[in-house]
């Protein structure tokens, strides 16, 4: 299977580079850096730059709405949102148009970080993204991929990740495979694409659906 | 207390004829900021409206004040929003790729941050209800469709950043204490109906232009919302009850005065 990652200069899309590059074939994007044999720099908005991105991939994994390249300046917080929504917009529809089935897009569980510790939350609970940029970016991300999976040409498995790294959050190991057990989830023949899993390492949040059919998550032990 | 019952109200997007028609039933009531990309004198001037029948906007004198925005330039919006007691978003691009999502989701961003920013709590804020959009998630062949239906844009560019702008509001209303009032439209026509004839038929959700105006006077009259985000359906009554505007009645005290039966009668 051929990958386009998403967002590879920055920790978890690299992460995921090094851990989905052992099995599938990779392409990398971001948005710094100079251009590689693997690796091309582009933004995401821009649909002349996504269309080779996507030409010949079978998947995409969408790790920048997880973790975008940080912005300055006084429009720094609009700037995010617009990479975050117009980016994932252009990113599946080009993906769509190249014949891609299948996205990976990766979230981050502090849309549920504002439940009382004592809840037990779990996908079918209300996303609550802050009034900020920063928390809406990924909201609105799923948004977007939910209605490319609403409209049937695209599936969506959505993760949402804790903090990278972390055994409270979610581990590279773990991320890696979650990805990995995403990208196996065979195509339904039609309908509504859409699958969402909290994906976490330990903490306040469980494993819920994720361990089960269709993703069979299991936490990988860290040496 | 959110009501506001006078004072000075902001308008982002006054120069279409939603923003248009909205100044028009305010005028009287409320000292008016009328703010858009393009100065709404220039406007005016050109005459052409978006649709036969469609109002122009008026480039109002003082007390009102006209004044040029860019709704996605946070120091304009939070600049235009000083001073005032409510804002009104009506702003609104449908075909272009990128000021869709700059003005339909960053435009909201910009309004709802600067309302909390200037402490003002009622705003009004604007979107489509898509009818249908061919997809098989959408409420098409639905009826007794509720105001509060999660709205299923699909992938249509103005149905999709309309909707995450929508969402925006809604999170800066539960979680930044601004009372967020949503209207949803989806067709318009003058009151009278128009040049179409007795009995040709009429979109399933339709709204008379002067009834369009007049709901906003409703929704910054209005007490306290049950919820900090509420959305209404500004439609006039049908027949088939597909969608009801029984909510706006209820909470805003507004109801069309325009049903367009001539056009839903057969001629006798």
């Amino acid at each position: 299977m051929r990958l386009l990652i998403t967002g590879a200069d920055r920790p978890l899309g690299a992460a995921l580079a090094r851990g989905l590059g052992r099995g599938f074939s990779v392409r990398l994007t971001g948005v710094s850096g100079p251009e590689g044999a693997e690796y091309k720099p582009a933004d995401l908005r821009d649909p002349a730059a996504v269309a080779p991105l996507v030409a010949g991939v079978d998947a995409v994994v969408h790790a920048a709405s997880f973790d975008p390249a940080p912005l300055t300046g006084a429009a720094a917080e609009q700037e995010a949102l617009d990479v975050a929504s117009r980016g994932t917009y252009v990113l599946f529809q080009e993906a769509m148009k190249a014949g891609v089935e299948k996205a990976v897009l990766i979230s981050r569980m502090a849309l549920m970080a504002a439940y009382p510790e004592d809840y037990v939350v779990d996908e079918s609970w209300q996303p609550q993204p802050a009034p900020e940029a920063g928390s809406l970016g990924p909201y609105l991300s799923e948004l977007v991929g939910r209605e490319f999976a609403r409209d049937g040409g695209l599936g969506v498995v959505c993760l949402r990740f804790g903090e990278l790294g972390s055994r409270e959050g979610t581990t590279e190991a773990d991320a890696v495979h979650a990805a990995r057990q995403a990208l196996l989830i065979g195509p339904k023949a039609r309908g509504y694409r859409w699958w969402l899993f909290h994906v976490t390492s330990g903490g306040r949040f469980g494993l819920a659906a994720a361990s089960r059919e269709p993703l069979n998550f299991k936490r990988q032990e860290v040496a | 207390m959110p009501a506001v019952q006078s004072g000075k109200v902001c308008i982002f997007g006054a120069g279409g004829p939603v923003g248009a028609t909205a100044a028009r039933a305010l005028k009287d009531r409320y000292t008016l900021r009328l703010t858009d990309l393009r100065a709404i004198a220039e406007i005016e001037g050109e005459g052409k409206p978006q649709s036969p029948g469609a109002p122009l906007p008026a480039a109002l004198g003082p007390p009102h004040e006209c004044r040029t925005v860019d709704v996605t330039d946070y120091a304009q919006v939070l600049d235009a929003a000083r001073g005032m007691d409510a804002l009104i978003n009506v702003t609104v691009v449908r075909p272009h790729p990128v000021q869709a999502f700059r003005v339909n989701l960053v435009g909201a961003y910009n309004v709802a941050k600067a309302a909390v920013a200037c402490g003002i709590r009622r705003v009004i804020h604007t979107g489509p209800l898509h009818t249908g959009l061919n997809h098989e998630a959408d409420y098409w062949h639905d009826f007794d469709v509720p105001d509060d239906v999660p709205l299923h844009p699909g992938t249509d560019l103005y149905a999709i950043t309309k909707y995450l702008g929508g969402q925006v509001m809604r999170v800066f209303a539960e979680r930044a204490g601004l009372e967020v009032i949503t209207f949803l439209y989806c067709n318009f026509r003058p009151g009278d109906g128009g040049k179409a004839a007795d009995g040709s038929g009429v979109h399933c959700f339709v709204t008379s232009w002067e009834d369009t105006g007049e709901a906003f006077a409703h929704g910054l009259r209005a007490p306290e919302m049950p919820h900090p985000y509420e959305v209404f359906f500004i439609c006039a009554p049908t027949p088939h009850g597909k969608y009801s505007p029984a909510k706006a009645e209820r909470l805003l005290g507004w109801k069309a005065r325009h049903t367009f039966e001539r056009l839903y009668r057969k001629k006798a």
